[in-house]
Formats: structure tokens, sequence, C-alpha cells
């Protein structure tokens, strides 16, 4: 069990996606707009990391991996060749079910993801969770807890982002920094932030 | 071979079972079941979840005006939805709408797609359009080398007496055309050898429904006259962009045919006072204003008018005579065409240059140009710079009234 809430920590802040690894960075700038569509990123990629890289990991150990069809006789069979279309039709399919369950429970965001929300499906963030999960042969527990962490790691970081951007509406910002300009020097400040927490498991 | 057939097999298998479960449960999130759309608390249409608020309108017969066809650009379909039912406003609403409508509940109908039962209320004007009807078309004539004046007799239950400054929808039906088989007056057909428009084609497979201003006077009351601007590709892309459906079509029509007709709609008229009128026009611009002042001066208006007119060459310049005579009938009138770029055969001897610099030209001697009344229409370039000018002018944006679509 604290390998599986350490597992949790790591993913969420000393791997954090978009700060540490710099993944799902698109949707990240883009979506940290408001509090609100961020905060309703952040869970659409908790909700999506979380089912994926599991779901992911049936399809890879059962189907794919070397030595899944050893059962039927085809113990020298590897499909790990397919893996990456494998991990996209099933992430195609989770963000298909996100936006229909946005779409019908909660209209407003839905309607402030608009183009962003199909883009999840090539999100490089959430295909990484899965690749992770692979590399690092982690089991089925060990996977979810590891796409939840991914998620919540990136909902943490994109609505502290959104916080603070809402607050720069006040600031008397030079007219080459605002927009996008102080989100990257935001997101490289943030960053440095996330990058101590490297340290701390290092401490450990 | 086995590894082949296998990996193709569980690719496909999977493939398969994900899109059988989305569809599963797409069925069970979002049932097709019928939607009631209530129209100005009387009407109800039936609709499903997905449709557009506009598609729902006009299929049960309320021609909402809607220009751009359905793309959220012209602002046209503007409706009242108090409710949830049609959900936020898209991001394409928040540019045309303002604040104050939005908290007014107003909506795009082309971009307000349904998600439960909703109350809807539009303008009285299109409720009475009821579906639509025929006219049968009497004269067509070009007066441009790209404008065309269609007159259309409207049936004899159709009110004729509308507003000046108001616009119908016309719908060309699915068609093809061969430019070079118009049959082009003398006068306009090396305009047209040299610029290459003969050699463009144009298609529509389905109805196309575009908005053009009325330009018609008093004396054709129980007629539309329009004047229809072809909508022609940039230099040079004539073969790679095609032309304007509608227009395309309209440019076709002969004489005894009939067209399909909606309206009159609109709110760009002439205010009730007794301020002084300026009129700035550019391109077909031309058409609600010419039905303004002519209605204006029928009524035996002693309000001052002026009317600033901007083409390029003397051969854009169309209604000319039509405009001098009605400035020596009436003292209260004038009339000041400009070109841009008068070519050499022209031997044109009146103002040149842009409209605005006419407009700032004469205005900036008048004592009050403030206390004017400024009703534009024309391309969007030329509003903008007419605005610029007026502001430089010290005019306020509420004496200033524009329409700058279709022109």
């Amino acid at each position: 069990m604290t390998g599986l809430w350490s597992l949790f920590l790591t993913a969420a802040f000393v791997d954090n996606m978009p700060l540490i690894l710099f993944l799902g960075l698109c949707t990240f700038l883009a979506l940290s707009k408001r509090p609100e569509s961020a905060f309703g990123l952040g869970v659409a990629m908790t909700g999506v990391l979380g089912v994926t890289v599991p779901l992911n990991h049936l399809i890879y150990t059962g189907l794919l991996a070397p030595g899944a069809w050893a059962w039927a006789g085809l113990p020298a069979l590897d499909l790990s060749y397919l893996s990456l279309i494998a991990f996209i039709g099933v992430i195609a399919a989770s963000v298909q079910v996100v936006e229909m369950v946005l779409d019908r429970f909660f209209p407003a965001i839905h309607a402030a993801f608009g183009v962003f929300l199909p883009l999840l499906t090539v999100q490089c963030a959430i295909l990484a969770g899965s690749l992770f999960m692979v590399e690092r042969s982690y089991d089925l527990a060990q996977s979810a807890v590891f796409g939840l962490g991914s998620g919540v790691g990136f909902a943490i970081a994109v609505s502290m982002l959104g916080a603070i951007r809402t607050r720069l509406d006040y600031a008397e910002l030079p007219a080459g920094l605002r927009g996008l300009g102080i989100a990257f020097i935001l997101a490289g400040l943030m960053s440095l932030g996330f990058a101590s927490f490297a340290q701390m498991a290092a401490a450990q | 071979m086995t590894e082949v057939l296998l990996g193709s097999f569980v690719i496909v298998a999977l493939v398969v079972g994900l899109a059988v479960a989305l569809v599963g449960l797409r069925r069970r999130l979002i049932p097709a079941s019928g939607l009631d759309v209530a129209v100005n608390g009387a009407l109800h249409l039936a609709a499903r979840r997905g449709d557009t608020l506009l598609d729902v309108l006009q299929d049960g017969g309320i021609l909402i005006p809607a220009a751009c066809g359905g793309s959220g650009t012209c602002g046209l379909c503007r409706v009242t939805v108090p409710g949830p039912g049609a959900g936020d406003p898209q991001a394409t609403e928040r540019g045309v709408l303002s604040p104050r409508d939005r908290r007014a509940h107003i909506r795009l109908a082309c971009q307000a797609r349904l998600r439960g039962d909703c109350a809807v209320e539009v303008p009285e004007d299109a409720l009475g359009a009821q579906g639509g009807f025929l006219g049968t078309v009497t004269s067509a004539r070009m007066l441009a080398p790209l404008i065309r004046e269609i007159v259309v007799d409207l049936p004899a239950d159709h009110a004729s007496a509308f507003e000046a400054g108001a616009f119908m929808q016309i719908t060309a039906p699915p068609f093809g055309l061969d430019f070079a088989t118009l049959d082009l007056p003398p006068a306009f057909r090396d305009d047209w050898e040299i610029a290459g428009w003969r050699s463009m084609r144009v298609a529509s497979e389905t109805e196309v429904t575009r908005a053009y201003s009325l330009a018609s006077r008093p004396e054709d009351a129980g007629r539309a006259v329009f004047v229809i601007r072809l909508a022609v590709p940039p230099p040079g892309q004539e073969h790679e962009l095609p032309p304007g459906l509608c227009s395309s079509w309209l440019f076709a029509v002969q004489p005894g045919e009939e067209i399909q007709l909606s309206g009159p709609f609109g709110d760009f008229h002439v205010q009730p006072n007794d301020r002084e009128m300026v009129f700035v026009g550019g391109g077909v611009g031309m058409a609600p204003l010419r039905a303004m002042i002519h209605q204006e001066l029928a009524r035996g208006s002693t309000r001052r008018i002026r009317y600033f007119y901007g083409a390029r060459s003397a051969a854009d310049l169309f209604y000319a005579g039509e405009f001098a005579t009605l400035a020596a009938a009436h003292p209260n009138f004038s009339w000041t065409p400009a070109l841009s770029d008068p070519a050499p055969g022209d031997r044109w001897t009146g103002a040149t240059g842009f409209i605005h610099e006419q407009l700032r030209a004469e205005m900036r001697d008048h004592p009050a140009p403030e206390e004017c009344e400024y009703y534009l229409c024309g391309p969007p370039v030329m509003v903008s710079a007419v605005l610029a000018t007026l502001d430089r002018l010290g005019v306020e944006p509420g004496s200033i009234f524009y329409d700058d679509f279709g022109a």
C-alpha cells in the first residue's frame, strides 16, 4: 500500500506531466486561461488517464506482450509492435466517452473545451501514460494508480496555472508579455518549483 | 504468418469491440428522443438532440434570416432563448453578440444546438414570412460589370408596402452554370474577357439561401427590386475558388422565371425625426440607401439629405442619372459620386478618391456634423473607413446606422 501511495505521489508531483516531463503543453497552455476550464481539463485528463492506462495494461499483458499467447501454444509470439495503435484506439474511445458524459451532464464544461476535447485523443501526455506503464513494467494496480496520479498531477498543475493567470488580468504587463508570453514564463517558474519535489524524493 | 493473422485479428477485434461499446453507450447517454421547441409561446416544433435551432425553425416554416448560410458570421439569425435547452453560447457567438445581447439571452440560431426542450422567441416578421413564396422575374439587366438589377413581381396577396432598408432572402435551387454561356451586354464583355470571369463554372447540389437588400422605390409597389453583385474569386484564383453560389444563379435568371423569396426582414430603417441625413454607400450598398432616399423624398420630407457614393470607375457607377434627376428636382437633396480609380476613357470631371475622403472634405465645413444622422452601407472596408472618418468629425456612434453584410 505504501508503495502504491508513493507511486501516486511520484506520478503526481515528481514526474508531473506538464511541468517536469513537458508533455501535453498545448492543452495545458490553451485551457488555463480560466480556472473553470482548467479544472475541467484536469478532471477530463484524470478520467482519461485513470481509465486508459489500466485498460491498456490489460490489453498489453493479455494480448500484445511477448509470451501473452503462451496459453495458446504460441510462447514466442510478440505483438508488442501493435501497442501504439492499440493504445491510441483505446484512448480515442475513452475520449469519446468523456465527451459524451460531459455533453450530457456538464454542458458548460463541454462548451468550454471546444475543439480541445477531441484533441485529447492525440494528447501526448495521455499516450505517454500508457507508454510509461509498459516501459516501467507496472502491474495492473500500479498502472491504475500511476494513471490516476498522472491525471491528478496534471489537474493540479493546470488548475494552479489557471488561477494565477486569472489574477494576471489585474496586472499591468508589458504588451509583449501578455497572453502566452507570460503563461510560458509562469509555467517555467512552476516547473522550477515542482523540480524541488525530485530533491525530496532523492532525500528519501 | 500466424503472427500477421493474429495481429490483424487482435486489432480488428479491438476496434470493433470499442466501436460497439461506444454505440451502445451513446444510445444510453444521448437518447434520440424528440424535443419540443416552443416558438413565441404559440407554435410547437419537434426536434432532435443536436439539431441546430436554425434548421428546426426553418424546417418548421419560420424563415429566420441567415445571410451567411449558417456559419455564424452574419449575425442575422438572432433569436431569444431564455432557458438552458439550447446550451451555452459558443465562441462564434461571443464574437458577434455583445455582452448586453448575451445577458438578454439572445443567441444565433445557427450556432445553438439543442440539448433539451426549449422556448424560443423570434421576431414577429419572421413568423409572418410563413415559409416563403414565389415571385416572378419581370426584368433583369446588367448595371455594371459585376452588378445586375433584378425586378421580381410579388404575389398579389403579399404585402408589398415594406419599409425602405429591409432585405429579403432568395433561395437558389440546385444548379450548374458555365459562365461562358451568359449573355452579356456588349459594354461589359471586354471587362469579363480581360478578368477571365467567362471561364468560371459553378455548381450547387443543394438549395442555397442568401439575403439581399431591397432597392425598391415607392413606384415599385408590388415588386421587389434587387441589386446583385456577383461574388467573384480574387484575381488569379478563378479556377481554384468558386464564385458566390446564390449570386451566380441570380446572374443567370431570366424574365419569366420564378424565384423563391422570404421576408422582408431587417431593422436598418430611416429614423423618424427631423435631423439632417447623410447617406454613404459603395458597391451594392446602393440598394437600401436608394430605397430610403426615394421613400424619404416621396414623402415630401424637408429634411436635408446628402448622398455620397463611391465607385471605382464610371463603369461601376450606376443609377447616377436617376440621382442627378432627384437632386435637380429636390433642393434639399444632394448627390456626390466619387470615383477612386477613374479609367482614362471615363472623362470624369466629378470627385475622385475614396468616398470617406470626400465625405470628410465636405462635412469638415459643416457647422455641426455631429448633429446629422449617418446611414452607411457598402463593403466592410468602406464602412470601417467611414466610421473612422465620422469619429474624427466628432460624430457619436448613436447617430450612425450601418449595414455591411452582403455588400
